[in-house]
């Protein structure tokens, strides 16, 4: 599904990355290295910058100092106007256009490859876009395509807007706190769908850097986890191998006593490896 | 690297019938519309055309007149007239202003649907249809139609041509308010009333000054509305830039005419300036 | 200097003085005295007794419904017209079309400035404007409507793209719109009800000012008025406001209804 590919890189880096808004450092530095078909999952506290480095990688914000490789290609040669095929972004606020149906939020998506015409068309004859439908059922919204967005409970316009992702099918996947309304069941089968273990034919192979908010449904869904707190990483390991005491480190609220006994749980762990 | 399907074309046409409602409404509005052109292309025959050449040649002198020379070297004594004109109709425009602001204000309670109020029951009830229908009908007509009625009983003047335009932003001003006011959170009111307040100590303590950001700004935004029908109104109330002007033009003096329009244009500006100006000041 | 000046402005005492006298100014030179005119009393009453009793015979109805068809007819053509040429220049004047273009911007600045000063002048005096230039005929009168109309309309679409959220621009981009293709998705469905709704508000000005404009020689409602009231027929005059109150009400609740149903 993706358009032809020009990238010649498997790999996403990012070196020295940082980013500062006058004197305060909200994100870095950071060094991160994955390749295509990765799953990963950020946690972290709120605040941690975690939305700041997605907008990073995303190309919405650009950073202080350092360099994005997307697949071998920087990400500042990439044209504005082409980047949608490298990589797409959820937004925590979902930025869904409230007069519109869900249907046609979904079917933003395509945008980077419909001309103008095929844009004007869709908003204004009744066609349908098989291939948005078809990934709206992946989300159960089959029965809420044709409701107007701001009609919608939270939980479905985060479907809606994660749909909208999926439809766009870049490179890069990036979701920012992609089911924080869900409940408990719906967030697993939506991960699934997300992260690509449902099977369904015609998936691809993508990569996903998701902002997760509960550790658990992190440890569940994606290969590996990365735990980022005051912009830096904190921990980066494979799903399997991250512990309770990692993310309860990550989360750790500003208790003094804490931060003593941290460092030598950190070195323990590292010991383990 | 993920897999390249060939480029998805699939899409499913999926033509609804419109409801009722929409079929009436371009049943009946693409008819109209059509009619209303054909209309005028009708009655356009036979009267000059806007564009044919003898026109526009008029045209141009009459904008070289207005515009011309003799516009700008006015002798000493046409100015003082001018700003006589001017000041007349942002008398006019003042007073239209304050009666239309005074009247709604002091009549706005009984046009708002009193919800807390149980002992007012029947009466209030009827108070608020008449109240609310009145808006809508000295809205609906125009000043100007109201003028025409005004001058039998007041005499042709600056007076006259303001309860014109009072009557009709009295309903605009009437309606606005009305709706500010219910749309207002009644909490302050309702703790008013268990203080023994009568019901026009609870309007004039309680829910004038919670509203009365929102009303000057309407009454300011109307100020720079009527500023412009003022000029208009005045050709039936004989008095005003409009007046002259339309006597002017009859009389072909378009020099008189430029003179005029800048005039206008000037007191138009300075009432926008003025009314933004005291926006700011009291927000 | 200017910082006393400024501080003046902002003085609520100062504005209310200035007001309180400015209207004090306004009344001085009325002439209170020889304010009613003759038989003042009697005309009151003829009038408001001819609003309650207004003339309904199958004649004076036959002309008032000519007349309200004139004015409708107008006003559809005169707002088709200033909705035609006010949209594309709102667009322009709100510089969303500007990429990085300087020229754009600039055409925006000036498209801004044309229909402000547009707006400075009420439709009627343009059509005496036009009718003294161009002649008795019904494009003026269409064309003096248009004209201030197109001006705001164009103000108020151009301020109404500007103001779209951030947010929804930015994700649209972020999935491949960029230039008309995110104008089309982002910004013109999110104004769209608000406009429409706005564009029948418009429609009833347009009624009002159409039924005006008939005063100055085209026909409809305005000018039957002026007729009536020269051969002093009030209940005719009455019919005919009510006509116009008719017409309105109509625009005004098929207003409504298209706003409900934007709504859902």
């Amino acid at each position: 599904m993706n358009a032809i590919d020009k990238r010649t890189g498997t790999e996403y880096r990012l070196e020295s990355l940082t980013r500062s808004y006058g004197n305060r450092t909200v994100v870095g530095p950071i060094d991160l290295t994955f390749k295509q078909g990765d799953k990963v999952a950020i946690i972290g506290p709120s605040g941690a910058g975690k939305t700041t480095l997605l907008r990073l990688i995303a190309g919405v914000v650009s950073p202080t100092t350092g360099r994005i490789t997307l697949r071998g290609t920087d990400s500042r040669a990439i044209a504005n106007k082409n980047r949608f095929k490298d990589v797409g972004f959820m937004h925590q606020q979902l930025d869904l256009i409230p007069q519109l149906t869900a249907r046609k939020n979904i079917e933003v998506g395509n945008s980077g490859r419909w001309s103008l015409l095929r844009t004007l068309g869709s908003l204004l004859l009744p066609v349908h876009d098989n291939r948005s439908e078809r990934v709206a059922s992946f989300f159960g919204l089959s029965d809420f395509l044709d409701v107007r967005t701001s009609l919608l409970s939270g939980g479905q316009q985060q479907r809606v807007a994660l749909a909208r992702l999926l439809v766009q099918a870049p490179a890069l996947h990036l979701a920012d706190e992609p089911v924080s309304a869900l409940d408990p069941s719906l967030a697993d089968k939506t991960l699934q769908v997300l992260c690509g273990r449902t099977g369904i034919e015609g998936e691809f192979v993508k990569t996903v850097v998701a902002n997760i908010h509960a550790p658990e449904l992190a440890v569940r869904h994606f290969d590996r986890v990365i735990g980022l707190r005051d912009g830096s990483v904190i921990f980066d390991k494979p799903a399997s191998e991250v512990t309770d005491e990692d993310t309860s480190f990550v989360y750790d609220d500003h208790q003094k006593e804490a931060k003593q006994v941290r460092l030598p749980v950190e070195v323990d762990n590292w010991g383990r490896d | 690297m993920g897999t390249s399907n060939t480029r998805d074309r699939t899409y499913s046409f999926t033509p609804k019938i419109p409801g009722p409602f929409a079929l009436t409404f371009i049943g009946l509005g693409i008819p109209i519309f059509i009619a209303s052109w054909v209309f005028i292309f009708v009655e356009s025959q036979g009267k000059r055309s806007l564009f044919s050449l003898e026109n526009l040649d008029r045209a141009q002198s009459f904008l070289g007149q207005v515009f011309g020379a003799d516009t700008w070297k006015s002798r000493g004594a046409e100015l003082p007239d001018v700003f006589i004109l001017a000041t007349d109709t942002i008398a006019m425009s003042v007073l239209a202003i304050a009666l239309a602001g005074v009247f709604s204000v002091v009549l706005l309670p009984l046009a708002t649907a009193r919800q807390d109020d149980q002992r007012a029951g029947y009466l209030a009830n009827s108070g608020y249809a008449v109240m609310r229908a009145l808006f809508v009908f000295t809205r609906a007509v125009p000043e100007l139609l109201w003028a025409l009625i005004v001058v039998f009983i007041i005499s042709p003047g600056i007076f006259a041509g303001a309860i014109a335009l009072a009557i009709h932003n009295f309903g605009v001003i009437g309606r606005l308010g009305a709706d500010s006011i219910e749309s207002l959170d009644r909490a302050p009111v309702v703790a008013l009333e268990s203080t023994g307040a009568s019901s026009a100590q609870r309007y004039v303590i309680g829910v004038l000054p919670l509203v009365s950001r929102q009303l000057l700004t309407f009454l300011f935004y109307r100020w720079e509305v009527i500023i412009r029908t003022t000029a208009v109104v005045g050709f039936v109330a004989a008095s005003g830039i409009g007046y002259q002007m339309r006597l002017d033009l009859s009389l072909f003096r378009y020099d008189e005419v430029g003179r005029l329009l800048i005039a206008y244009v000037v007191i138009v500006w300075m009432v926008d300036l003025l009314s933004t100006l005291v926006r700011r000041a009291f927000k | 200097m200017i910082s006393m000046i400024t501080n003046l402005l902002e003085n609520r005492r100062v504005w209310i003085l200035f007001f309180a006298a400015l209207l004090m100014w306004s009344a001085s030179p009325v002439d209170w005295v020889n304010l009613t005119n003759e038989g003042a009393g009697s005309a009151i009453r003829s009038i408001v007794g001819s609003f309650l009793a207004p003339d309904l015979s199958p004649k004076t109805m036959g002309e008032v419904i000519q007349a309200m068809w004139i004015t409708l007819a107008y006003a559809v053509t005169a707002l088709s017209l200033a909705i035609f040429f006010g949209l594309p220049l709102g667009l322009i004047a709100s510089g969303v079309l500007s990429t990085d273009q300087r020229f754009v911007l600039a055409l925006a600045v000036f498209v801004r400035a044309y229909l402000g000063m547009i707006r400075s002048i009420h439709e009627l005096i343009w059509a005496l404007l036009f009718v003294s230039a161009f002649g008795l005929s019904p494009a003026a009168g269409i064309i003096a409507i248009a004209l201030p109309y197109s001006g705001i309309i164009g103000r108020i679409f151009a301020e109404r793209l500007q103001d779209v959220p951030e947010g929804h621009i930015t994700a649209c981009q972020v999935s491949g719109a960029s230039g008309l293709k995110l104008i089309a998705l982002a910004r013109i469905p999110t104004v769209l009800p608000d406009t429409i709704s706005y564009l029948f508000y418009r429609f009833e000005c347009a009624i009002r000012t159409a039924s005006v404009l008939s005063f100055i020689g085209l026909g409809g409602i305005g000018f039957q008025v002026h007729i009536a009231m020269s051969d002093l027929k009030f209940e005719t005059v009455a019919t005919l406001f009510y006509s116009l109150l008719a017409l309105i009400l109509i625009v005004g609740l098929i207003g409504r209804s298209v706003r409900k149903r934007l709504l859902t």
